[in-house]
C-alpha cells in the first residue's frame, strides 16, 4: 500500500499541509521581505547586513517550510528538511550580529567573523553528509523526516547564542549609566531574546513531540517580535519615523493601485486606475525625496551646528592664548624700546657730552622709531588687558585740557617733522573729569598721531570745550581735527574696529596696525565717555571728537 | 565600503553554502541516498516502487 498525497503545484500549493502554514508562513516571508527592502532604503547606519543575512536566512527557512507541509515529493521533503538545518543558523547568528552591532555600535570583528565561520561549518558538513535528517519516515503517511545530529547541534548553537546576549546585556545594563541608554539596550535585548525563543521553542518542541502544527504558533510570534525589535531599532537609533511611515504609505498605495488594474473587468475602470497609477508614481517620487532633503537638510544642520560650537570653543580658547602670549611678548618688548628711548634722549640732549651735528638726525630718529614702537606696544598690551578683561582704571579728577596739551606738546616734534602745525586751544581753561590719567593720555595720543600720521599738509588742531551731549548731560569734549586725506562716510563705522584701516590709508602711511582707534574707544568707552569721526569726504580732513561726562 | 577581511569571510560563508547545498542536492535528487524508513508488513513490496538507495526495514 502506498500513502495517498497531494500532487503540490508551485512546490507550495497543495492540500497536504495545514491551513495555518499558509498564513504563519506567507505571512512572515511578506514581512521579512518588507523589512529587507528597507534595509536597501534607509539614512541611516545601522547592522544592516546583519539584518539582512537574518531576514535572508529565515525567508528560505520559510519557504523550505512550505515546501515541507505541501510536496509529497519525498526528495523535496529530505532536501528541503536539510536545508533548513543548514540556514536556521545563520537565522541565529544574523540575529546575534544584529544585536551585538546595536549595542557596541561597532562592526564585528574579522576574529569574530570566522569565528561564526567556524560555528556554521559543522551544521554544513551535517546537512551535506546526511547527518542532519538521516532518513525518510515511511511508516506513517505523515511525511515526516527523522531529525539527527546536525539538527541537535543547531539548537546548541542557539541556545548558546541565546545565553550569550542575556550574559552580554546584564554585563551592559550594569555598566551603563544613563537611565535612557538601559531602557533602549533592555528593550532591544528583549526584543532579540523573544524572537529567539519564539523560534526556537516551536522547533525545539515539534522535534521533541513531533507536533509540528501546534509548534506553527511559535512561528506566528517571530514577525511580531521582529517587528518588534525593528520599531525599538528605529525609535533609538534616531532613523527618521516619518519617513519610514512615508515610505510604507506609498509603496503600499502604489501596490494597491498597481494590483486595481487587475482586479477590474470594466475598461473604463482600468483606464482610471491606470491614470490614478502614472499620477500616484511621480508624486509619491516627489514626496519621498522631498521628505527624504527635508529630513537629510534638518540632520546635516544639526551636525553642522554641532561642529560650530566646537569650532567656536576651539577659537575662544586660541584667542585666549593669543591675548596671553601678545601680553608676555609686550611686557619683553616694553623693557627694552624705553630704554632705548630715554638713553636716545639723553644723548640729544647732551646729556653724555656734546654730539656732533651729523649724528643728531639718527639719533632722532631712533628716538622717534623708539618712541612709535613703545606706543605700538601699549596699544597691545591694552588689547590683550582689553580682551581678558583684566584692564583696571584708576580714576581720580584729571584735568583733560592739560593732559591734551601735554600730548601736543611731545607730539609736536613729530607733526614739525612733517611740516605740520600742531596747534591746541582750550576754551574755558582747566576742565576736570574723572579718568585715569595714563589711559586718557593714550587715548590724545593715538588720535594725534593718527592725525599727523594721515595729514600730508596743513594742520592738526586739537580744542577743548564744555559742552552738552545729546540728552543734555555736561561734558568734556575733545576736538582733534586735521587737514588730511579724510574717510569717506561709509567708511567710518569700522574704522574702530581692530585691525581695520580706512582704504587706501597704506598709501599715506605705511606703519599703522589699525588697532590705535580700537583701543582709544576701548578706553573711552571704559570711561563712560563717547568718540566719533566726522569728515565730509576724501581729502577734506577728518574730526575726531570724544565727550568725557564732566 | 566592506574591507578585504569582509569580502574574503563574505565570499567564504557562500561558497560553502554553495558547496555544501550543491552536494546535498545531488546526494538527494541525482544519487537518491537517503534512507527511508517503512514497515514491510504494514506496506510490503514498498522498497520496489520507492526511489531510492536505503531501506529500513522498522518491523517491530
Amino acid at each position: 500500500m502506498m500513502c495517498e498525497w497531494d500532487t503540490a503545484q508551485y512546490l507550495i500549493f497543495s492540500g497536504n499541509g495545514e491551513p495555518l502554514i499558509y498564513y504563519s508562513h506567507l505571512t512572515s516571508i511578506l514581512i521579512f521581505a518588507g523589512l529587507l527592502i528597507f534595509t536597501f532604503l534607509r539614512l541611516k547606519p545601522w547592522p544592516k547586513n546583519s539584518f539582512r543575512l537574518m531576514a535572508g536566512a529565515y525567508i528560505v527557512w520559510l519557504f523550505s517550510d512550505v515546501v515541507l507541509w505541501a510536496n509529497e515529493s519525498i526528495d523535496h521533503v529530505i532536501f528541503f528538511w536539510t536545508l533548513l538545518g543548514m540556514v536556521e543558523p545563520l537565522i541565529f547568528i544574523g540575529a546575534y550580529a544584529y544585536f551585538i552591532q546595536f549595542l557596541e555600535k561597532r562592526p564585528i570583528s574579522t576574529a569574530n567573523q570566522w569565528l561564526i565561520f567556524i560555528i556554521i561549518l559543522p551544521a554544513l558538513y551535517f546537512g551535506a553528509a546526511g547527518l542532519s535528517v538521516i532518513g525518510f519516515d515511511y511508516t506513517t503517511c505523515d511525511r515526516n523526516a527523522w531529525e539527527g545530529l546536525g539538527i541537535y547541534y543547531g539548537y546548541v548553537v542557539e541556545t548558546i547564542l541565546l545565553l550569550l546576549i542575556i550574559w552580554k546585556t546584564i554585563v551592559r545594563l550594569l555598566k551603563e549609566k544613563t537611565r535612557q541608554e538601559r531602557v533602549k539596550i533592555f528593550l532591544v535585548s528583549l526584543g532579540t531574546c523573544l524572537l529567539f525563543l519564539s523560534f526556537l521553542a516551536a522547533n525545539v518542541v515539534a522535534t521533541i513531540t513531533g507536533d509540528y502544527v501546534t509548534s506553527q504558533y511559535g512561528h506566528i510570534a517571530v514577525p511580531i517580535f521582529a517587528a518588534f525589535l525593528t520599531y525599538i531599532t528605529i525609535k533609538y537609533e534616531s532613523f527618521e519615523p516619518r519617513i519610514l511611515l512615508i515610505d510604507t504609505l506609498v509603496i503600499a498605495l502604489v501596490i494597491l493601485i498597481f494590483s486595481l488594474l487587475f482586479a477590474e473587468n470594466d475598461n473604463y475602470q482600468i483606464y482610471a486606475n491606470l491614470m490614478a497609477f502614472i499620477l500616484v508614481l511621480p508624486l509619491g517620487y516627489t514626496l519621498l525625496t522631498g521628505i527624504r532633503k527635508e529630513v537629510r537638510a534638518r540632520k546635516q544642520i544639526e551636525k553642522l551646528a554641532k561642529q560650530l560650537e566646537v569650532a567656536n570653543e576651539r577659537l575662544k580658547e586660541l584667542d585666549r592664548m593669543k591675548s596671553e602670549f601678545l601680553s608676555i611678548a609686550s611686557h619683553q618688548l616694553r623693557a627694552p624700546i624705553t630704554a632705548i628711548k630715554g638713553y636716545a634722549s639723553l644723548i640729544v640732549q647732551g646729556d653724555y657730552g656734546p654730539v656732533p651735528n651729523t649724528m643728531k638726525d639718527p639719533l632722532e630718529r631712533v628716538s622717534e622709531s623708539a618712541r612709535v614702537m613703545a606706543s605700538s606696544i601699549e596699544d597691545y598690551l591694552n588689547i590683550s588687558r582689553i580682551e581678558q578683561g583684566s584692564l583696571k582704571y584708576e580714576f581720580a579728577p584729571v584735568d583733560v585740557a592739560s593732559v591734551a596739551q601735554k600730548v601736543v606738546e611731545e607730539m609736536r616734534p613729530v607733526a614739525l617733522a612733517k611740516h605740520l602745525a600742531l596747534n591746541f586751544s582750550s576754551k574755558d581753561g582747566a576742565l576736570m573729569v574723572q579718568a585715569d590719567f595714563g589711559k586718557i593720555k593714550q587715548v590724545f595720543s593715538n588720535l594725534v598721531d593718527n592725525a599727523i600720521k594721515y595729514t600730508e599738509k596743513g594742520s592738526v588742531n586739537v580744542s577743548v570745550e564744555k559742552a552738552q551731549d545729546a540728552s543734555g548731560k555736561g561734558v568734556a569734549r575733545i576736538v582733534v581735527e586735521d587737514t588730511g586725506a579724510g574717510i569717506p562716510r561709509e567708511e567710518m563705522g569700522g574704522l574702530f574696529e581692530k585691525f581695520v584701516r580706512a582704504r587706501g590709508a597704506n598709501k599715506v602711511n605705511t606703519t599703522g596696525t589699525g588697532l590705535g582707534l580700537y583701543v582709544a574707544k576701548q578706553l573711552v568707552e571704559g570711561h563712560k565717555g563717547t568718540v566719533r569721526i566726522e569728515s565730509d569726504g576724501l581729502g577734506k580732513g577728518t574730526r575726531f571728537i570724544v565727550e568725557l561726562p564732566a | 565600503m566592506p574591507s578585504a577581511g569582509n569580502k574574503i569571510f563574505l565570499v567564504a560563508v557562500v561558497a560553502t553554502y554553495v558547496i555544501a547545498i550543491a552536494l546535498t542536492y545531488a546526494r538527494v535528487y541525482v544519487l537518491h541516498a537517503y534512507p527511508i524508513y517503512y514497515s514491510e508488513e504494514d506496506m510490503p513490496g514498498i522498497p520496489k516502487q520507492l526511489d531510492t538507495l536505503i531501506y529500513w526495514d522498522k518491523t517491530p
